[in-house]
């Protein structure tokens, strides 16, 4: 299987690239770092319900809609992410929502095992480490081919995460969460790698124990590569779509 | 338009409604993080509302109809019903 490290990425071009890989299929696994630091909604979700658009701006974050459902999200240079994009039939991925979390969520678990961590999929899209989330992650369909993506939190700007996403109250109330304000509420909720090992993780250190980690949760040996010239001209028309004011403020 | 907040398994729906002089709907959006397969179908059935009548067995009916070519985990046509009926 294809391996791609794409560095330092904007989120309009990470999309783009994952669908212009969708359009033929070929399955690969891609390691990234958001640049700039940039606000993810949910395909669903309200920029003015969900993000606190001042905040955002004082920040200096910049806003994007992902092509996948779920909740908002902080992408900046601490956390590291993944995409893996392969096409129904190459039956790398089940085509079924949960278990395609599942077998993508063993990645992350097989990762931070080899640091020593226990971790295991929990809710419907997460992977946490004692009650704790450490992984976030999303999906989605693109010309019969399934786009799996997600977060794993190397380190977390609690800080400016609390600032910028609003939290819907009816989403915590019942959650037992005692700390009254939103960074301590996250920090009760959210664990880092850095936190569980009580070190700071180098970022190819950590990008090396996830490849792995897929490597073993997808049974399949990963070959460094690139895109093609077909899908970096698909690339280059995807990113204009994402980049488009009308796709990310669209709800 | 008149909005609510509701709260499933499968995430939070938010609905945005309006209704016209007959009590059918006008105009609805509705929002969330949850998870929808195909993502375009939200949109559908937006459209597909408009125009019907917001109390009564024909949004359930409507609805259900539409469940029938997605994948909503946690999401019940029970549940959008639900949420829209709360906005009101």
């Amino acid at each position: 299987m294809r391996y791609i490290d794409l560095g330092f990425i904007s989120l309009p071009r990470l999309h783009a690239t994952e669908e212009a890989i969708a359009k033929y299929g070929v399955p690969t696994l891609m390691l990234w770092v958001a640049r700039p630091a940039t606000v993810s909604l949910g395909y669903f979700q309200s920029v003015s319900e969900d993000v606190d658009l001042e905040e955002a701006k004082r920040l200096g974050l910049a806003i994007t809609r992902r092509p996948s459902g779920g909740g908002a999200a902080l992408f900046d240079e601490k956390e590291l992410y993944y995409s893996i994009v392969a096409s129904w039939d190459s039956g790398v991925l089940p085509r079924s929502p949960r278990p395609c979390f599942k077998k993508a969520a063993n990645g992350i678990i097989f990762a931070l095992n080899s640091f020593g961590i226990d971790a295991k999929f929990a809710g419907k899209n997460d992977v946490q480490v004692n009650g704790k989330k450490i992984s976030g992650n999303a999906q989605t369909n693109k010309n019969e081919a399934k786009i799996q993506h997600g977060t794993f939190l190397v380190d977390f700007d609690i800080e400016a995460a609390a600032r910028v996403l609003k939290v819907p109250i009816e989403k915590v109330v019942d959650k037992g969460i005692g700390a009254k304000t939103m960074p301590g509420m996250i920090e009760e909720r959210v664990t880092t790698l850095d936190r569980e090992l009580g070190r700071k993780v180098p970022m190819e250190e950590a990008k090396e124990a996830l490849k792995k980690g897929f490597e073993k949760a997808l049974d399949v040996e990963l070959i460094d590569g690139g895109l093609t010239r077909e899908e970096e001209r698909m690339r280059e028309k995807f990113t204009a779509k994402y980049e488009d004011p009308e796709w990310i403020y669209k709800r | 338009m008149q909005h609510s907040v509701h709260k499933t398994r499968g995430g939070l729906i938010r609905v945005g409604v309006s209704l016209d002089a007959n009590g059918r709907i006008d105009d609805i959006v509705i929002t969330g993080d949850f998870f929808i397969y195909p993502e375009e179908s939200v949109e559908a059935l937006e459209k597909v509302l408009v125009g019907i009548g917001a109390d009564g067995g024909e949004l359930l009916r409507v609805i259900k109809g539409f469940y029938e070519n997605i994948e909503a985990p946690g999401i019940g046509p029970e549940d959008m019903v639900k949420a829209i009926k709360k906005a009101l």
